[in-house]
């Protein structure tokens, strides 16, 4: 099965990249397409999942013609199930599950930028396999504030006429959209990087509000792993948990990679021993982020609260990139490698 | 009339307030322009291209107040490149020249240095009332011209500008002696004031109807302020964070609670939900209330608050507030006329914790509802033809689903259905912004149905041609239309370009028009200038490559104006004025 996907998804993954203008937003809806039926036709037909392509995510998108980029973005990130009019969407669900399906395609153009670097054969199959748990695990998972629990079939019912500029929020936005003035806009941006003065009476209820609208779901990138994910720092309350959640979040790519190549033991319990310590330095990996003024520090320095507010992105660095000083800043511990 | 002595027809023409009014009785006869002329006392130009600030001074030297608009208005959305135009400059400067007898200046999306604020402070001795609305280009340097020297000053306004910070000490520049300041809003200023003058200042403007300051001013400041200002009408709050003591914020209530006559309230910033309670004394006389800066408050603290608001009629908060917030709202605020909901989250997009559900409870709720600004991040046709029914008294509809091309989300349908009904219902529908997934159908509903619609903003919507085709064939009344990211062409823009005549402006980003299209509609329509905009070489290109397939290429950015001033002189390189 393995073998076939991979047939049949090198050539269309590599085809579809010169022909995505001609794409078109409600076409991407059609079954009958040939080039969407194959990636679907092993799937389960109710969920129908489509896989992004890497010529899509470019970011020569931005500079083509808009009025056909918003339509070929469509159908690119149309990983999701097809519209289903039955379902009625609740609006917790939708709007969590939503965020992790952007979360997956956020994702996904991070993998899909690497992919095109690494040129592996082997790749493209990885690719379809890990996005498609990406994107299943994503919306089992959900999002901040509201955990999905709902089958996501009604939540990314619509996610084949989304026009992907969107899903990619931050990296590559539609100019002028949503249209609201700069002065808004920047009112947002410095509400975002203004710190609470600390916690105080009245304000540690709020707070967790607080980082949810100022302090949204930071990414998380694990060395070796070319796809991405989202983790909301506020629903964790403890260093400990999250290296956990950390280890939940990216064991099932391990998985997948050591299915691949036996490069890795193949143990399964090997993931325990790599997710271990990732914060004391002493593990094979350890966990670093990114802070408000764009520095790379190694996680658990500081109160986990102040740690929740300041880190913007966080990296599942291999430790034997610390102490060859690939990620900038002088490490604040030795790490034993 | 004509027999009438000039006194006389000029009393009755002071009878007729509205610009249309005026500009019409100027074309009676040439007794009643010349008349006309000498007694206006306020003139509104649209575009500040139309016509030039030299023949406005020139035709109206007594003027009093004069209200001019720059940039287009998707220019609040970055979609005019900087650097495009609108200046101030050459209309204080005219005015400084032509009619020193001004004393009321209102902009909006302009240009303005600190030079001609300076100008402006030093030309015109009766100078009463400056308003400057999403400007930019000046400094705290200007404000300090306009405050050392206008000395009858009543109402300084500043919306949501770009306001370079050189330092507080423009607020100490109001002298002493004046005292007649009326509405004073510095509520954009990103930097400190100094809270003695600012507190002296107010103690001395007995007058003082509106005030809305910054979030630098503490609460303390404020406290102190509202006890000089029992007349006060409209205010707009500094920062409400916890940071401050509990004793400033029962001084707050205390004072605010002197405030008979506020109904206007605004601000808030990043106020924390725990101050928040110190407002609800002033709840139930509130009529306006805008919330939206303030993305600490969530559902549960907004609706605490406007569940307390009675008689609101005007709302503007974010989408933090829910569809159960808004379902509070509308049991609540039975008089609301006027809602926006913005959203508070564009990073992660397609996400707003509102959808169509909120919007048919305020509907159901509010029937009185008049102007809607909603983002959300669904909608569906039976909640706008619900909405449609219970509101039938729409005169601006502005929804903006946030993910483009958004179907109806029960039905996947497009929601050509819904804005139908919406302009079927609300016949006195003047201003309209559509979003979703669109078909060229709605478009036939709107040139169907929308007879008074003034202007139209349309995104990501539409087949083909003959969309814009029936809007402009059927919405006589057209006088903005604004379009990006849709397939209209060259057949489009042709096909009913008489219309240009009557309407103030045309824009078409990421659209099928063409150069050629442009071209043609500038040899056919020499009273009008057609701006043509392409990403940075796109001009120069077209300069040298004159084949057909340069004529051919896509216009990225389109502006057309009627103007009686020709091209204007001040265009930057990146536009072409065919």
């Amino acid at each position: 099965m393995e073998d076939s996907k991979k047939r049949q998804a090198l050539p269309q993954l590599l085809d579809l990249i010169p022909d995505e203008k001609e794409w078109k937003a409600r076409e991407a809806q059609v079954p009958g397409r040939s080039r969407n039926t194959a990636f679907g036709a092993e799937e389960d037909k109710k969920l129908e999942l489509k896989l992004g392509l890497p010529g899509f995510i470019e970011k020569d998108i931005a500079a083509m013609s808009r009025d056909e980029g918003i339509q070929q973005e469509s159908p690119a990130l149309s990983l999701g199930y097809f519209p289903k009019p039955s379902k009625s969407t609740t609006n917790s669900t939708t709007t969590g599950t939503k965020r992790g399906f952007i979360d997956t395609v956020e994702a996904k153009t991070k993998g899909c930028n690497e992919q095109k670097q690494q040129v592996r054969a082997g790749c493209g199959n990885k690719l379809a396999l890990e996005e498609k748990i990406a994107a299943m695990s994503e919306r089992k998972k959900g999002c901040c504030p509201r955990p999905s629990h709902a089958p996501p079939a009604a939540s990314v019912r619509n996610s084949g006429n989304r026009p992907q500029a969107q899903g990619r929020g931050a990296s590559a936005p539609v100019v002028g959209w949503p249209p609201i003035r700069s002065f808004r806009r920047n009112l947002a941006n410095s509400n975002s990087s203004k710190q609470p003065p600390g916690p105080q009476n009245g304000e540690t209820s709020a707070t967790a509000k607080l980082t949810c609208k100022k302090n949204p779901l930071v990414k998380i990138n694990m060395d070796g792993i070319p796809i991405g994910r989202k983790v909301d720092l506020v629903a964790y309350d403890s260093y400990q948990k999250l290296s956990v959640a950390v280890k939940e979040l990216f064991h099932c790519f391990l998985e997948v990679q050591k299915d691949k190549s036996s490069a890795e033991g193949g143990q399964y319990g090997a993931d325990e021993k790599i997710f271990s310590q990732l914060l004391d330095g002493s593990g094979e990996y350890t966990l670093v982020y990114e802070d408000n003024e764009g520095d790379k520090m190694l996680v658990g320095d500081v109160p986990w609260n102040v740690f929740v507010s300041n880190a913007k992105r966080l990296r599942v660095l291999r430790s034997s990139e610390l102490s060859h000083g690939l990620i900038g800043a002088a490490p604040k511990r030795i790490a034993n490698c | 009339m004509t027999y009438f002595p000039e006194e006389v027809v000029e009393h009755i023409f002071s009878f007729l307030p509205s610009h249309s009014d005026r500009n019409t009785v100027s074309l009676v006869c040439k007794v009643w322009y010349q008349i006309e002329r000498l007694s206006r006392r306020a003139v509104f130009v649209g575009n500040c291209y139309a016509v030039r600030p030299e023949h406005v001074v020139l035709r109206f030297p007594n003027v009093r107040a004069l209200t001019v608009k720059g940039k287009p208005h998707f220019a609040d959305f970055n979609l005019v490149p900087p650097d495009w135009g609108g200046y101030a400059g050459p209309w204080i400067e005219a005015a400084a020249r032509g009619c020193v007898g001004l004393e009321e200046l209102r902009m909006k999306r302009m240009v303005v240095s600190d030079e001609s604020l300076e100008l402006l402070a030093r030309s015109f001795p009766r100078f009463k009332v400056l308003v400057l609305i999403s400007c930019e280009g000046f400094s705290t340097d200007g404000l300090a011209a306009i405050a050392s020297h206008c000395k009858l000053l009543r109402e300084l306004d500043l919306q949501e500008n770009d306001v370079e910070d050189r330092g507080p000490r423009w607020l100490s520049c109001f002298p002493d002696s004046c005292t007649s300041l009326v509405s004073l809003n510095f509520a954009c200023i990103k930097g400190e004031v100094n809270s003695g003058s600012l507190e002296r200042l107010v103690a001395r403007s007995p007058n003082l109807r509106s005030l809305r300051l910054n979030r630098s001013v503490s609460v303390d400041t404020l406290s102190k302020i509202l006890v000089r200002t029992p007349n006060l009408q409209d205010l707009g709050t500094g920062n409400l964070t916890d940071e401050f003591q509990i004793e400033s914020y029962f001084r707050l209530t205390n004072a605010l609670e002197k405030c008979k006559m506020l109904r206007s309230l605004s601000g808030f910033w990043d106020a924390s939900p725990v101050c928040v309670p110190f407002i609800y004394p002033l709840c139930h006389q509130l009529t306006g209330l805008n919330l939206s800066y303030t993305p600490t408050l969530d559902a549960s603290d907004l609706t605490k608050m406007i569940s307390r608001c009675a008689k609101l009629q005007r709302l503007w908060v974010l989408d933090c507030i829910s569809d159960k917030g808004l379902q509070v709202v509308a049991s609540s605020c039975k008089d609301l006329q006027e809602l926006r909901v913005f959203p508070s989250d564009f990073y992660v997009a397609g996400y707003s914790a509102v959808t169509e559900t909120g919007l048919v409870a305020i509907s159901s709720g509010c029937p009185k509802l008049s102007s809607l600004l909603y983002f959300c991040h669904q909608m569906t046709n039976d909640a706008l033809i619900t909405i449609s029914k219970n509101c039938p008294n729409f005169i601006r509809f502005r929804l903006c689903i946030l993910e483009p091309k958004k179907p109806d989300a029960m039905t996947n349908q497009p929601l050509d259905e819904g804005f139908g009904a919406i302009v079927r219902e609300s016949k006195g529908l003047r201003r309209l912004s559509i979003s979703g997934l669109l078909t060229d159908k709605v478009f036939m509903y709107i040139g169907k149905y929308a007879k008074h619609l003034e202007m139209l903003s349309i995104a990501f919507a539409g087949d083909s041609d003959k969309g814009m085709m029936h809007v402009m064939n059927g919405c006589k009344n057209l006088r903005k239309l604004e379009i990006r990211d849709s397939p209209f062409g060259d057949v489009a823009l042709l096909g009913n370009v008489a219309n240009y005549e009557t309407m103030r402006s045309l824009w078409m980003s990421s659209c099928n028009v063409t150069l050629k299209g442009c071209q043609v509609l500038a040899s056919k329509m020499p009273m009008l200038n057609v701006e043509i905009m392409n990403e940075l070489d796109g001009s120069s290109e077209m300069e040298e490559n004159h084949g057909d397939l340069s004529n051919l290429s896509k216009v990225e950015k389109l502006y057309v104006y009627r103007t009686t001033a020709g091209a204007r002189d001040d265009a930057p390189n990146f536009v072409k004025i065919l």
